[in-house]
């Protein structure tokens, strides 16, 4: 059986630059893993269902730490800020209030101190056939256990799966959406800034990575353009229990109201699919509307339209759809 | 060099997952290495022609070689075979999209297309045209001595296909064979507009076998088809391959080229 006691043995690097850790990454490619906070490592590495010859732990970089402005009044999240320090920033709690919200929704205190956004952010899957180290498609291999007629699915997608039908369980994500955020990763090659869309992809896409990031490539930080600061903002997390526990759905809007009415908004709801679920459609739904009762109930029902659940995770559909009428109804500035 | 992929499975035992992918450099790099090779050889080998009886005028008459049927049942299996390769193997070598509904799409015209084809040949076509017979054997002799530099006083010529072509037919039938089989089968493990997929229809250890069969078939189809696309836009065959896009070929060539007692086509 799985042995799942101490952790099978690996070299491990601590580079204190960056260019000595892609320097790292590039020699070691595929074989290496990047390890930031290590809330999500650790528990791979001791369940031994990820058995890396090499990890590079990045945490003493200090390059990749701290939230500052930028010159097109935005700002930009070094990727080992950790979750407590986001939540506490008086930046980012004035001027992008949900992403402070959502850190500060993120498992417990413990883990909120060593968990980094960037780690949030590019956390794997929950999927716990995947975690226990079955041979799944994420895992490389050829099939689902969980999407069968016997498959423990409660947590699982509604939307957009293919073969695999894992969410993205990241609490940051969704508000990170809504910002309309943008990844900063970096290799020896270069550099690449990705929209959420490009930095989230699915099983259609990639069955095996829940992010583009390559194994030569490190999330150096995210930039949060200024276009919805200050905006109404709201964040839900709907989890079995209050203590640490992932979301069974989360929902991240921010809207935009002049003279009454919505002029934009972003709403993105999180562990409904394998990417966080922008939902275009209620967006269209509230545009040039008064926000209120009626309109928050419509945008609610638009949210769950095309929900394919499976066995197990009907109950994702009310869920979600009072979480989006929640967040038109009662996002604030 | 690991054949395979393996996993652990629930039991804690290796299971089979399909090939190793690093293989599919070694087969395209065997085709590769093939290919030039030949066209190395081509210059040298080519001197010493066959002396060939030509007793048909040059002047501009055509046999037909491929119908028009015959050569759009080509084309869309071509195209085809060219999307499963592509859709399959450029996710695995990095290059990310969403591939596997166009690759069962795909997989499914290519299973009706060959399903066709092989009603056609039996029923419609020459079906002695592409078995394989102790002639071919003595012309291929003929031939490869020749292109070593011992022309033959009588030349031999082969029938509506040379052994290569036979070969090459043969190998290609069985391997696309080999992925409908395996294709149809994974088709009903993922779900589609038709039905959900169900997986119990096979156990794990036999999932892997099947995986590996459709890896390792589909690699050796990368292979053999790019040996034969350069062989089918090499100049010096031109004479016969253009009857892939237009249907024929100079009646001289037929005579020149061609057993007219193995090759009768109706036009003749
Ligand atoms: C008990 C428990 C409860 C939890 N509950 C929640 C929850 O409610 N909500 C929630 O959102 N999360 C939850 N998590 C997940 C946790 O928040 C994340 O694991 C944590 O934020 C990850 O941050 P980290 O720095 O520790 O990541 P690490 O474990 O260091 O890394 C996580 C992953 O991201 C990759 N990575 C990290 N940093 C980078 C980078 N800079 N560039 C490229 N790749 C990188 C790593 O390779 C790894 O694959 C929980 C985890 C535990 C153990
Ligand atoms: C030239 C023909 C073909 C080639 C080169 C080819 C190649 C491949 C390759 C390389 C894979 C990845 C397999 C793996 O992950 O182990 C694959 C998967 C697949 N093929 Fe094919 N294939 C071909 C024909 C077919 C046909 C005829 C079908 C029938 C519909 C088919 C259906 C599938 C399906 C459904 C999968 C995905 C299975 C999954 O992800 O679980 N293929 N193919
Ligand atoms: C057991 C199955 C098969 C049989 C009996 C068969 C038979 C034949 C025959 C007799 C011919 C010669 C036709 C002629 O020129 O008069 C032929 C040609 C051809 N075959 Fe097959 N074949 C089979 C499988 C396949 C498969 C699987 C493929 C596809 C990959 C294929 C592709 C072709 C092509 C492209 C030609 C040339 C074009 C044509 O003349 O139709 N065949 N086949
Ligand atoms: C760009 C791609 C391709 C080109 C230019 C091409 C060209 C040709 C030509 C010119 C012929 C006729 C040879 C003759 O009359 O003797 C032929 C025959 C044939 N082709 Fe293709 N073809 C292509 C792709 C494919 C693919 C992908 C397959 C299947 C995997 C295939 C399977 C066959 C078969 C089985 C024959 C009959 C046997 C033979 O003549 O060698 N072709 N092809």
């Amino acid at each position: 059986m799985i042995v799942k006691d101490v952790m099978p043995n690996f070299d491990l690097f601590q580079p204190k630059q960056l260019k000595d850790a892609f320097a790292i990454l590039d020699k070691f490619g595929k074989d290496a893993w990047k390890m930031a906070g290590g809330n999500d490592s650790l528990a791979w590495f001791k369940d031994r269902a990820k058995r890396p010859k090499v990890v590079v732990d990045i945490s003493g970089i200090a390059e990749l730490k701290g939230v500052k402005e930028t010159s097109d009044g935005g700002i930009e999240i070094g990727a080992l800020t950790t979750l407590t320090e986001l939540s506490k920033n008086p930046i980012v709690r004035a001027k992008y209030r949900v992403l402070a919200d959502a850190a500060s929704k993120v498992a417990s205190p413990q883990i909120r101190n060593t968990g980094t956004l960037g780690g949030n952010a590019a956390q794997d899957a929950r999927c716990w056939y995947y975690r226990y180290g079955l041979p799944c498609y994420r895992a490389g291999g050829n099939t689902c256990f969980a999407d069968t007629p016997e498959g423990v699915n409660r947590e699982h997608a509604l939307f957009d799966t293919d073969r695999c039908v894992t969410v993205n369980p990241s609490d940051t994500a969704p508000a990170l959406v809504a910002l309309d955020a943008k990844f900063v990763v970096r290799g020896s090659k270069g550099e690449r800034v990705l929209s959420a869309e490009q930095f989230f992809i699915g099983p259609k896409i990639d069955i095996t990575h829940l992010t583009s990031i390559k194994p030569e490539e490190i999330l150096v930080s995210i930039r949060i353009p200024k276009d919805w600061a200050g905006a109404r903002f709201y964040f839900e997390k709907a989890a079995e229990r209050n203590s640490w526990d992932f979301a069974m759905v989360n929902v991240a809007a921010a809207i935009v109201v002049s003279n009454g009415v919505v002029e934009r908004s972003r709403i993105v709801c999180g562990a409904v699919s394998a990417t966080p679920k922008r939902l275009p459609a209620v967006e269209d739904s509230i545009k040039g509307k008064a926000l209120g009762d009626d309109i928050a109930k419509v945008a609610g029902q638009t949210a769950t339209r095309g929900a394919r659940p499976l066995n197990y995770n009907k109950y994702k559909i009310p869920l979600m759809a009072n979480l989006v009428t929640r967040a038109v109804r009662d996002a604030t500035a | 060099m690991e054949l395979f992929r393996y996993a652990m499975s629930v039991y804690g035992q290796d299971q089979l997952l399909g090939a190793n992918w690093d293989l599919i450099w070694w087969f395209g790099g065997a085709a590769a290495i093939y290919i030039v090779v030949d066209a190395a050889c081509r210059p040298f080998l080519g001197k010493n022609k066959r002396k060939t009886l030509v007793n048909a005028p040059n002047d501009g008459a055509t046999v037909r070689r491929h119908h028009l049927i015959d050569r759009l049942y080509h084309w869309a299996m071509a195209i085809s075979v060219l999307t499963l390769i592509g859709t399959s193997f450029a996710p695995i070598l990095d290059w990310k999209f969403e591939w596997v509904t166009a690759h069962w799409i795909a997989g499914v015209s290519l299973s009706l297309l060959v399903v066709y084809h092989i009603i056609r040949a039996a029923f419609w076509q020459d079906i002695w045209a592409m078995i394989v017979t102790p002639a071919d054997f003595r012309v291929a002799f003929a031939t490869a001595r020749a292109a070593l530099g011992r022309p033959d006083e009588a030349p031999l010529k082969p029938g509506k296909y040379v052994l290569l072509q036979k070969a090459y037919h043969w190998m290609i039938a069985a391997l696309v064979l080999g992925l409908m089989v395996t294709g149809l089968t994974m088709w009903l493990k993922i779900d589609t507009p038709f039905w959900n997929r169900n997986p119990y229809i096979l156990g794990d250890d036999m999932w892997g076998l099947v995986y590996t069969v459709h890896d390792f078939c589909a690699m050796s189809v990368l292979a053999l088809t790019m040996i034969h696309v350069y062989f089918a836009i090499r100049p010096d065959k031109w004479w016969q391959n253009r009857s892939m896009f237009s249907g024929d070929i100079a009646r001289k060539d037929y005579f020149a080229h061609h057993d007219v007692t193995r090759w009768a086509p109706d036009d003749v």
